[in-house]
């Protein structure tokens, strides 16, 4: 008795191994926090753990468990077999097969009646008849017990060495013979979870390695629980992977989560079904059959079955591989032993059939003998001589080695045989006549020995009471079957009857009769013994004729037999395939389901996707199609298989044919816009091979993405783009934009032109600050860290920078006054944007500003302060007050009007029209006492001369002078009378202006002034002054005439 | 009431292109008892004066016709001539550099002043000739 307890993650290993020797399996329940979460999903799921309970609860159960294993104990043999459950079993077999439909009659007893106690153990049911009645109202138990019976251990490589041996002398063999179009199949039935195929697949891919095109491999796992083979289908092992080694790991499994699945190269070599090894028909022309440890649990009858049905599955001189505790001992007519050790085990060729369920009396189909082609005529001759001759030849029997009888001659055989009782048997020694045995033993066993024909002559024997000499002959025959074989296999066995034994002790009696009744009585008799004779002549005729029609029967009926063979053999064939095509049928029924599963998420998918997609051939015969599609061609499902070229579309779009058939030939894809003729839709469409998983090229897929509202959003994005671009440019100021490394991305035509680029590659992504502002203002270097606009765009700071000056491209610079602001896109900062203008025109008019203020303010104070002279000399002069401020209205009204004429010249500011030009002044200073333009004073005073431009501060001077002339010529000279004429001309030598005053008709002058009047001294120091030249006065009669020369820089000035 | 004078017949040069103004500072100096020299209207014309007439103070204007007044200033300074400078704007800084000290009077002038810095200027101790008729009078209001 063994108690075990499993610990760890996982212990559906050890649960199996628990089981396999009757034990108990608790796990616990699921509720408990301590619980290992792995243990009871997986071990649970097996079906190998008995009760699922709380860790509280597992005391009691294990006491109540043993307690009731020492209640049963006396039930039980020493083998711990109960011996009180044989009577039930056959009871139990009939419910199982009616809940699950296997046949258990056939499972070893022992075997049996041990997983049954288990159940009752576990049930705490006391005696067998309580077990059956729990079966009756509990049906769900008959499941249970099923799944007890068919517990099995698997694993990969389970008993290594063999598996090695197998693999090393088998399997290899079995490769090297077979070429790639050859097809190596390999049944392994009871295969439970499929270690034992994978493990055989491995196998044999591992001896192909060393072969170039290999064979293809076809392994059938065959179990009765369908559990078992759904996890054998699925592939996929938890770990540990006992048994496996690393590299075999490494190669033929992939990692799946916390387990391992088999690669597909392993997987793809093997089929899994459900199939019953005792119910079934088998699988046939098997190059291998593995059966490990399944024939153990079979009673002996089944397992003879077994090996029937595995001699007929495999194919001459092929493989059984079996259990380490099991052999072939009882069916060595069928299989020879290639390896002893490792249960490697050789079919072999027997005459006659071995599949079990099929009738024993059958014999193998008539060799056609050396030219007997045909049947027919050639066969009912060799027949009809066989029959004639056996009168002549002695009745045989032909034995094989075992000395089982396989053929009866005709004729009388039948005396030297002498059925013995019980059940039929076909071996010679148990229907030989008694008598006959022992010297046929020794003749035999002669023959064997020698292999030559032997005869025994004159044994004398009594047959059918009467002592017959008998000559014996054995011959070996030739055995087509037994190849290599030192032994001949098959002998034939003839009786030859030599007639009686002894003619002693025969007597005779005489007795003496009357002559002629004597003789009258012998012709009775004579004629009676003819007429005898004649009617038994007749008699034999007549049994002749029987007979022959007999011997016609029965070889139509031979004929009919080995027909009825021949249908049974297809039968058996066709049984076979049948079974095959249901495994395939299985496997095609689960990948269906799959491609069912695909089919639909592919269906979904198109019809989810807006996508229009269609599916054309290389003839552009349409396959199929998206819904969407019905936008651009009006299709429906009763178009597939219509050429697309028929099908009226507004694609504008011509090209369709000739761009599949280059998409066909060429596999490349072409991608081009399309749009919907007045639907105003637009699509990019697609043409692809359509490629097949095998890589076949089968047409094209075209598909149509809906760009219209992207195509509207595009040109619309365009044309803002456009008019920012056009508003960028058409501004003045000068835009640029830089990325966060200070490489300009973008610049505006205010920037080309201001900086002298030409094309915008002379700037875009170029280090800009070299280019354009490499120094400050005073010319120092201008470190590219310390520029505002890189500190902008890398700090996101916006900034007003005034006082700097950019270069152009040709190396001048400018000064600039220019605005930072950063760029932002969804909060993430991208650069910086500058806005700058050229502040040279501004620089220049503030400076001019400046200046004229200046100018002005000098002008002022000097004005003042001519102002103030002007005074203070009028007042020296003037007679009285009303005397004096005409005088300083007078002067300061020539000054005033020189102010007019005379604005300052800036630098650039005017040009020369503008300028007032000497007879300006001099027509404006003389006007109030003789304007030229006014009718009438025109021919009073006649100003000529070269236009002289004039300015400045002298100019003030000069029309001083000028008044004090007029104001003088006003009072005393010519322009104080009507006659009076005043003439100003003057002309320009170089730099010198010579100014003529030329007054006659006024007052006639007496003479030279004697005091020099203020206006003269006046007009004296101006000239010498600042007009730079000489003034001369010549009193004459007629009238004043003055000579004024100046210089005309100062005029100009 | 009384009028200030400038010492007898001291000589002062007077250095201005602008004719009226010219005038008027000539006749004040005269006025005042002085005696003029110039009026120059260029610093040429006035090199020339100052080469044959001692002078005992000098009125510059700071701009004449031809160019600044640098060379007669510091020809005057070098000899020790008082200098005051009559001008509407400011000195030149070439000259408020060399010589941090000068005296200025600001256009337009007022007579009064300008007589008692001329005079502060000729006569160091500050005696001021007064009373004398047909001087300068210090208070306009006659």
């Amino acid at each position: 008795m063994r108690h075990s307890v499993g610990l760890g993650s996982d212990g559906t290993l050890g649960a199996a191994a628990i089981k396999e020797h009757g034990g108990l399996t608790l796990a616990q329940a699921e509720f408990d926090h301590q619980a290992k979460p792995g243990m009871p999903l997986s071990a649970t799921s097996t079906g190998q753990v008995d009760e699922i309970l709380p860790v509280e609860a597992m005391p009691a159960k294990l006491v109540a468990y043993l307690k009731h294993l020492r209640g049963v104990a006396e039930t039980k043999d020493p083998e711990g077999t109960r011996q009180d459950a044989g009577g039930y079993l056959a009871a139990i077999c009939s419910l199982l097969q009616a809940r699950c439909g296997h046949d258990f009659r056939s499972y070893k007893e022992k075997t049996f009646v041990r997983r049954m106690q288990r159940r009752m153990q576990v049930l705490q049911i006391s005696t067998p008849e309580a077990y059956v009645s729990h079966l009756r109202e509990q049906p769900q138990e008959l499941d249970v017990l099923f799944l007890e019976l068919l517990i099995g251990v698997t694993q990969f490589f389970r008993d290594p060495a063999a598996f090695e041996a197998l693999g090393t002398s088998v399997l290899t063999n079995l490769v090297q013979g077979k070429c790639a179009d050859d097809l190596i199949r390999v049944w392994v039935p009871g295969c439970a979870t499929g270690q034992e195929v994978f493990t055989l697949a491995m196998l044999l891919r591992e001896a192909m390695d060393t072969r170039g095109p290999t064979p293809k491999v076809q392994i059938f796992g065959t179990d009765i629980d369908e559990r078992s083979i759904v996890v054998a289908r699925l592939g996929r092992y938890a770990k540990p992977m006992v048994g496996v080694s690393p590299e075999r790991l490494e190669r033929w499994f992939v990692q799946d989560g916390d387990g391992y699945s088999i690669v597909a190269e392993i997987r793809e070599m093997c089929l899994f079904s459900l199939h019953s090894l005792i119910k079934d028909p088998p699988f046939s022309k098997l190059d291998l059959i593995s059966c490990r440890n399944l024939l153990i649990y079979l009673d002996p009858e089944a397992q003879d079955r077994v090996m029937r049905t595995f001699h007929y599955a495999l194919n001459p001189g092929a493989t059984l591989f079996l259990g380490s505790s099991e052999t072939v001992t009882r069916s060595a007519k069928l299989f020879g032993v290639a390896d002893k050790k490792h249960r490697i085990f050789t079919r072999k060729v027997i005459d006659g059939p071995s599949l079990p369920d099929l009738s024993p009396t059958r014999r193998i189909k008539p060799v056609p003998g050396p030219g007997g082609i045909g049947s027919g005529p050639s066969e009912r001759i060799d027949s009809d001589a066989r029959r004639l001759m056996e009168k002549y030849s002695p009745p045989h029997i032909v034995v094989d080695r075992d000395h089982l009888i396989v053929r009866f001659s005709g004729g009388d055989v039948g005396a030297y045989l002498e059925p013995s009782a019980g059940a039929p048997s076909f071996n010679l020694f148990n229907i030989l006549r008694k008598n006959l045995r022992p010297a046929v033993r020794a003749a035999l066993q002669d023959a064997e020995l020698s292999g030559r024909p032997v005869l025994h002559e004159n044994i004398a024997v009594r047959v059918e009471g009467k002592a017959r000499l008998i000559t014996l002959i054995v011959e070996p025959m030739p055995d087509h079957g037994a190849k290599a074989s030192r032994k001949t296999g098959v002998f034939a066995l003839g009786f030859q009857d030599n007639g009686p034994a002894s003619i002693s002790g025969r007597g005779r009696k005489s007795n003496e009769a009357p002559a002629d009744a004597m003789q009258a009585l012998e012709q009775e008799l004579r004629t009676t013994r003819f007429q005898l004779q004649s009617s038994i002549d007749e008699a034999e005729v007549v049994n002749e004729e029987m007979r022959s029609s007999n011997e016609e029967y029965q070889s139509v009926n031979e004929e009919l037999q080995s027909a009825n063979e021949e249908l049974e053999t297809a039968k058996e064939e066709i049984q076979s395939v049948n079974e095959e095509l249901h495994t395939i049928n299985a496997e095609m029924g689960s990948k269906n389901e799959l491609l069912t599963t695909l089919n639909s998420d592919l269906v979904n998918l198109l019809d989810s996707t807006e996508i229009a997609t269609i599916f054309l051939d290389d003839q552009l015969l349409i396959k199929s199609f998206t819904p969407g599609i019905t936008d651009i061609f009006p299709l429906r499902e009763s178009d597939v298989g219509r050429p697309i070229t028929e099908i009226v579309t507004l694609l504008s779009y011509a090209d369709l044919k000739r761009d599949v058939r280059a998409v066909i030939r060429k596999l490349t894809v072409i991608e081009q816009q399309v749009s919907l003729v007045g639907a105003g839709m637009t699509f990019i469409m697609r043409i692809r091979p359509y490629r097949r998983v095998d890589n076949v090229i089968d047409g094209v897929v075209i598909t149509f993405i809906d760009i219209t509202e992207r195509e509207g959003a595009q040109a619309a994005l365009r044309g803002a783009q456009d008019d920012l671009r056009l508003l960028i440019d058409s501004t003045a100021d000068a835009i640029f934009c830089v990325d966060r490394q200070g490489l300009p991305t973008l610049c505006n035509a205010a920037f080309m032109r201001m900086l002298g680029f030409e094309r915008e590659e002379e700037v875009i992504g170029k280090d800009l600050h070299a280019m354009i502002h490499p120094s400050r203002h005073d010319g120092s270097p201008y470190p590219r860290d310390e520029s505002a606009i890189i500190r902008a765009a890398k700090s996101g700071q916006p900034a007003h920078v005034e006082g700097e000056v950019f270069c152009r491209r040709d190396g001048t610079g400018f000064p600039v006054e220019y605005w930072l602001r950063p760029m932002l896109r969804n909060g993430e900062l991208q650069g910086a944007v500058c806005t700058f203008v050229d502040v040279t025109e501004r620089r220049l008019a503030e400076e001019q500003q400046a200046l004229l203020l200046r100018e002005l303010d000098h002008r002022m104070k000097n004005l003042f302060a001519v102002t103030a002279g002007v005074v203070a000399l009028s007042a020296r002069s003037a007679l009285t007050p009303q005397d004096m401020a005409k005088t300083v209205r007078g002067r300061l009204d020539a000054l005033a009007r020189a102010h007019l004429l005379i604005r300052p010249v800036l630098p650039g500011a005017s040009s020369v029209a503008q300028r007032t030009t000497l007879a300006d002044l001099i027509r404006e200073i003389i006007s109030p006492y003789a304007d030229p333009d006014r009718a009438g004073d025109g021919r009073r005073a006649l100003i000529e001369g070269p236009d002289v431009p004039i300015s400045g501060e002298a100019a003030t001077s000069f029309a001083l002078v000028l008044h004090e002339l007029a104001t003088n010529a006003a009072k005393y000279g010519a322009l104080s009378t009507d006659e009076g004429r005043l003439r100003i001309s003057w002309t320009v030598n170089q730099d010198t202006l010579a100014l003529i005053w030329e007054e006659h008709g006024g007052p006639p002058i007496e003479s030279t002034p004697e005091r020099e009047g203020f206006g003269t001294q006046l007009a004296r120091r101006s000239a010498g002054g600042n007009l730079g030249g000489t003034i001369a006065f010549n009193w004459n009669r007629a009238g004043l005439l003055v000579h004024l020369s100046a210089s005309q820089a100062r005029l100009i000035a | 009431m009384e009028a200030l004078f400038l010492p007898d017949h001291a000589a002062v040069f007077v250095a201005e292109d602008e004719p009226f103004i010219a005038l008027d500072l000539a006749m004040t100096i005269e006025d005042a008892g002085g005696v003029v020299v110039g009026p120059a209207a260029t610093v040429k014309e006035a090199l020339a004066l100052l080469a044959s007439h001692p002078v005992d103070a000098a009125i510059l204007d700071v701009n004449l016709a031809d160019r600044d007044i640098c060379p007669v200033a510091e020809f005057l300074m070098a000899r020790g001539v008082p200098v005051i400078f009559h001008t509407g704007l400011g000195v030149p800084d070439e000259l408020s550099a060399k010589f941090p000290n000068l005296v200025v009077h600001l256009k337009p002038f007022v007579p009064e002043q300008l007589i008692r810095q001329l005079a502060a200027l000729i006569v160091p101790d500050g005696a001021l000739i007064v009373g004398r008729g047909g001087g300068l009078a210090a208070n306009s209001a006659e």
